[in-house]
């Protein structure tokens, strides 16, 4: 037994409930095995990116591919460093996340999609039409993190052996992939969830776990405290049954992560009163949200909306507002000293809101 | 073989060459050393130390007047002539063609002579060494005190003599006799030549010292004296007595302290004055892998025709990349321990001839090795310190340093008062070497302008120093600094200061960094928030600048210092007068990040381990913003508030099925915010990452281990009741297979043994039926429900074993009906 996201998770094509055109897709897909392109999924968060590549293998390959298991790889950079590697695979595929591989991920690249792709699979039988197809599938978590070698060392072992092995690249944003990767690749994209769609899986969850809802606006609730991510509406909703005996009431409070609370608290502060002081507040808070492992990006977005949603701006000011936030979003993309730029953000919105700028 | 006393050094090996012929030369050798001590004893004052320390394996050898000086310019006698004893001992022995050496190890080695070279003995020198103490007799590691002072008191003599020329005594061949204006640097002109001339550290000296001599049995084939006490601990000692070379214990000696105090110098001069041969290996040399290995192994292992064995002296060895050098000290003194357990389990009487034959075939280290470092605690010295006897140098006494200075400025006729001197000294911290530098310094502005001769300015000397000063200026200072803004001075002036002040301190990171963490506590005046806003466009200048560290090499650093430019002019003010301390949240946010990480990927671990089936969905971005904070809120539930039993049983699985899921564990853990009084957590604790609420913390305290309580109560109850049934599914599995193995015992019923066994066991129930009141009886095995009527075969003897207490001494075998009664 685990969390209901993990629970109601869809495991075969069928059994996904949103994005119908997209399931189609793969479903069309996986009716000819043999053509498999790259594929290369993006979307935002908790859209279902990752379930729908497992679905999708699932319909090819059968359900052999959640048989799966770790084995730790060892890889030696050439100034003789020793890298250890978790590789989570299945008879079928094998998935890599880049980001446990630091700087060195284009040595793991070259060298574990070479072995992968230098093998010719023999083992199809139990695969579902047996001879159809002899590649293995690698599936590349968090993609835009790889770095620009990395992607340059696979721009060829993907033509090349494109006989023994498909890649299928998952990522949140396409702009750090290279041109010439998405020009090799499927691109296909993963919306996130409409509203109606997450109430009605909401729903679904709510009842199979005899959930008492009072209304269905208790889920229009959650959706909108999600901003589109099921996944975060799954856990919402089960941390507020959880808490409230198993029934949802109008009256019971959203849960909402900490982390969100106090950067919509600064959002909040800013607008109050802005000054030296403020600012020093602010600036401890927000290392105090860098500790807790929250990536400066997300606080700035997170800030952003938070800053756009008063109602009471006029539309100049939320124009400025953001602009000044793509600049510093190139800042942090930029710079290493992600607390200058963060800070330096809240110092320009200040000055907007002031209308001293 | 004879024993001999110790004689003098020339006569020494003469005695060794005869004594390996026959016997005959004791006799002539013991009236050398009569002659000599009565002869000491009348010009004790000369140079006792010359032949005491200069060791016996020295011949002096004519082919080779390099190391005979190199062997007595420890106190400035020159001995480029051969001894008078030793060039009759030639004349006498052998004809004039060959001569005799002993090399390094002790082995007689004829060379031919050089006609040109054998120069006449001058009437000198062998006054110079005559003199002689015994080894024995005395406790100061041949070093006669009193012989020392008497020479000193000799020197001074002389001085006052020759007008205070001291150059010629202190051994430069008079280069530049009456002439000040040296053209060698002053600090190797002054570097101390003999062991009088150290200042500063006279303990360690000796420590030194003596950890040399101990390597004398081992590098000379001589008895050491008696070990002074004071050195030698005792478990030492004993370490040493087993060792066949008698080495000391800690093969390596290891000098620290800060630089410019005289750690080479120091090494060089006792080794010589020991009677080795300094080769030094420093960082200017090739010290990675092989390279250094040859030339190592080439110093410490190979015998040279040189006199003297070699004493290896390796300087500088705390640099980052000496690791390799390290290695290969590491690996002689491995070699060297096994090799020294080889020979310590054979005869250890052997004589010298069977103990070359054992080095030959394993590398003993016989020669002393002197390392020096600055910083001890290096991370490339790591694995050598424990091999090492550490001698730490400090700096010498200011009043020591004084003296010298004195001296030197007397000697070099440079008038300059005590005061500077002692503002030298100051300035310097006690670094000798940077004192005679800068007071060459003085003396040459002093001569190229005649007219400020005598006495220095304080000034002038703050002045040298405040070079110094700036160098060593702290970046908080720099950085206090920058937000000083004085309206009486010209800006343009501040400025270039300001750019000054950056730039010779040179850690711009660190500067703009406490820019940063100071500009909103100082004061200045601003509209708003304006002037911030607009450092923000300076920070990214400086954020892409130093980032080009990376990239370009540090190409565009040298931008840098503009940036705390632009703070001085945006936040300088007049008001900020006193210095501020300066956080560094940085560092300290760093590591709570990297503790926090930590957490998560021990959590993905956790995961991953039991259903690597659900790792794939999750990674530690998701982790982080999304799961974990929910998890929190589901494992917060208060259980203790629900009403309904139902609902509570409900909760109360469903949360252990959470926590069994990721993996945590319900810990007793001691928390900062209650005192010391362990309570229940969450193990890893997801808390620290997920909460941020002061108020929420302080719940996780006071509120949640009491339900923490009662799902570890419930938790535990789970195992003992799974641990249960897995208890009875295996003894029901065991059950059916002891089941399956009596029947095909059954089937084989026929065989004799079988038939026999049952024969007895029929008796022996028989008999026990008739006692009936044993201790112990039989009870039928009722296990399986089916089986009313068990064979004697199915039926098991059980005994219950009744524990009363924890002690042993309180066991007794009860019976079953006891037990139920």
């Amino acid at each position: 037994m685990s969390l209901w996201v993990d629970k109601y998770r869809p495991r075969t094509l069928k059994q996904l409930n949103h994005s119908d055109e997209l399931t189609h897709l793969l479903t069309s897909l996986q009716e000819q095995p043999r053509d498999l392109p790259h594929l290369l999924l993006y979307g935002p968060n908790g859209a279902g990116k990752k379930t729908r590549c497992m679905c999708l293998l699932e319909s090819i390959f059968g359900g052999g591919v959640y048989r799966l298991k770790i084995d730790v790889r060892h890889f030696v950079t050439p100034s003789n460093r020793k890298l250890e590697l978790n590789v989570v695979s299945s008879p079928y595929h094998l998935e890599i996340t880049p980001s446990d591989m630091g700087n060195n991920d284009r040595i793991v690249i070259q060298e574990l999609l070479k072995e992968v792709a230098q093998m010719e699979q023999v083992d199809f039988e139990n695969s579902k039409d047996g001879i159809a197809h002899r590649y293995k599938c690698v599936v590349i978590n968090e993609a835009h993190s790889l770095t620009r070698d990395a992607q340059a060392a696979l721009r060829r072992t993907m033509e090349k052996y494109s006989r023994n092995i498909r890649l299928i690249m998952i990522c949140d944003s396409m702009s750090p992939i290279i041109a010439p990767i998405r020009s090799r690749c499927m691109l296909i994209r993963c919306p996130a969830p409409t509203d109606d769609e997450t109430i009605k899986i909401l729903a679904e969850v709510a009842s199979k776990e005899n959930v008492k809802v009072e209304s269905g606006s208790v889920f229009q609730k959650i959706v909108e405290q999600s901003s589109g991510n099921l996944r975060v509406a799954t856990l919402m909703l089960e941390s507020m049954s959880l808490c409230n005996e198993m029934q949802l009431k109008m009256s019971t409070p959203i849960l909402k992560p900490d982390w969100m609370v106090v950067i919509s608290n600064i959002g909040v502060k800013v607008t109050r009163e802005r000054n030296v002081a403020c600012l020093v507040e602010c600036r401890s808070i927000l290392y105090d949200l860098l500790s807790h492992c929250i990536p400066a990006k997300t606080i700035l977005q997170e800030l952003t909306f938070a800053l756009i949603k008063d109602t009471s701006l006029d539309k100049t000011k939320r124009i400025d507002i953001l602009s000044h936030a793509s600049t510093f979003d190139e800042r942090l993309a930029l710079g290493n000293k992600v607390i200058f730029h963060l800070e330096g953000f809240l110092a320009r919105v200040m000055c907007t809101l002031d209308g001293t700028s | 073989m004879c024993r001999f006393r110790r004689p003098i050094a020339s006569q020494y090996t003469d005695a060794d060459l005869q004594t390996r012929e026959g016997q005959l030369g004791v006799f002539s050798l013991r009236g050398h050393a009569r002659v000599s001590r009565s002869r000491a004893s009348r010009i004790r004052g000369r140079m006792a130390l010359g032949s005491d320390c200069g060791l016996g394996s020295a011949p002096a050898a004519t082919l080779q007047p390099l190391n005979v000086l190199g062997q007595s310019d420890l106190f400035g006698n020159y001995d480029t002539q051969p001894v008078a004893g030793d060039e009759t001992r030639i004349q006498g022995d052998n004809p004039e063609e060959v001569d005799r050496f002993i090399s390094s190890s002790g082995a007689a080695v004829a060379l031919k002579r050089k006609a040109a070279l054998n120069e006449p003995a001058g009437p000198l020198y062998a006054q110079g060494h005559s003199t002689s103490t015994s080894w024995k007799d005395d406790d100061f590691y041949g070093i006669n005190i009193n012989a020392l002072l008497d020479k000193i008191e000799a020197q001074a003599h002389d001085n006052d003599a020759t007008g205070g020329d001291e150059e010629e005594e202190q051994g430069d061949g008079g280069l530049h006799k009456g002439e000040p204006q040296a053209q060698k640097l002053w600090v190797e002109k002054w570097r101390p030549k003999s062991f009088v001339d150290l200042i500063g550290n006279e303990k360690s000296d000796r420590i030194l010292l003596a950890w040399l001599r101990q390597w004398s049995f081992a590098a000379f084939k001589e008895e050491p004296p008696n070990p002074p006490k004071a050195e030698d601990s005792n478990d030492d000692k004993s370490v040493r007595d087993i060792d066949p070379y008698q080495r000391p214990y800690k093969r390596i000696l290891l000098i620290h302290g800060p630089p410019g105090i005289g750690k080479t110098s120091v090494a060089h001069i006792l080794a010589k004055h020991a009677g080795f041969a300094v080769s030094e290996i420093n960082a200017s040399d090739e010290r990675a892998g092989p390279l250094v290995k040859q030339k190592v192994q080439n110093t410490l292992f190979n015998h040279t025709f040189n006199d003297r064995p070699v004493c290896l002296v390796a300087d500088e060895i705390d640099g980052s990349i000496e690791s390799g050098f390290v290695k290969v000290l590491l690996d002689i003194l491995y070699q060297d321990g096994k090799a020294t357990n080889q020979a310590r389990y054979r005869n250890m009487q052997s004589t010298f001839s069977k103990k070359k034959k054992n080095k030959k075939t394993s590398k003993v280290l016989l020669r002393p090795i002197v390392a020096i470092c600055n910083n001890l605690y290096a991370p490339a010295l790591e694995k050598l310190r424990p091999h090492c006897q550490i001698i730490s140098f400090k700096r010498p006494a200011d009043s020591a340093l004084q003296e010298r200075l004195q001296h030197i400025c007397k000697s070099e006729r440079l008038l300059i008062s005590k005061k500077v001197v002692n503002n030298l000294i100051d300035l310097s911290q006690g670094d000798v070497r940077n004192c005679i530098n800068n007071l060459q310094f003085l003396s040459k502005q002093k001569y190229s302008d005649e007219s400020i001769l005598s006495v220095k300015s304080n000034e002038e000397i703050e002045g040298i120093g405040s070079n110094q000063k700036d160098t060593s200026m702290s970046w908080f200072k720099v950085v206090n600094d920058i937000f000083k803004k004085d309206n009486n001075r010209e800006v343009r002036e501040q400025f270039y200061e300001v750019l000054k002040n950056v730039e010779m301190n040179g850690n711009y990171d660190r500067i703009v960094q406490g820019c940063f963490a100071l500009y909103p506590t100082v004061k200045y005046s601003d509209n708003g928030v304006k002037k911030p806003a607009s450092i923000t466009d300076w920070l990214y200048f400086q954020d892409l600048m130093h980032k080009s560290l990376y990239t370009h090499n540090g190409e565009l650093l040298r931008y840098c210092p503009t940036v705390p430019l632009s703070f001085f002019h945006h936040f300088g003010d007049v008001a900020n007068k006193t210095d501020q301390r300066i956080k560094n949240p940085e560092y300290e946010q760093r590591e709570i990040l990297k503790q926090n990480s930590d957490i998560v990927s021990s959590i993905q671990d956790g995961v991953s381990s039991v259903a690597p089936k659900r790792s794939t969905f999750l990674n530690q971005k998701t982790l982080v913003n999304d799961i974990l904070p929910f998890l929190d809120h589901m494992l917060s539930v208060d259980v203790l508030k629900v009403k309904d039993n139902k609902m509570k049983v409900l909760l109360i699985d469903r949360m252990l099925a959470i926590l069994e899921a990721f993996q945590l564990s319900i810990n007793q853990m001691e928390n900062e915010l209650t005192d010391s009084r362990p309570i229940l957590t969450i193990d890893p604790p997801i808390d620290k990452i997920v909460v941020f609420d002061s108020k929420k913390i302080k719940e996780i305290v006071t509120k949640r281990p009491h339900v923490l309580n009662l799902l570890f109560a419930k938790s535990e109850e789970n195992k003992v009741k799974k641990r249960h049934i897995d208890k009875v599914t295996k003894e029901k599995a065991a059950l059916e297979d002891n089941k399956y193995k009596n029947k095909k015992a059954r089937t084989f019923g026929s065989n004799s043994v079988d038939f026999f066994k049952k024969q007895y066991e029929s008796i022996n129930l028989s008999s026990q039926s008739e006692t009936g009141n044993s201790s112990a009886k039989h009870v039928n095995n009722n296990f399986t429900p089916g089986d009313t009527t068990p064979t004697p075969k199915d039926s098991v003897r059980i005994w219950v074993r009744y524990k009363s207490g924890f002690s042993n001494a309180v066991r007794k075998n009860v019976s079953w009906d006891a037990l139920w009664q």
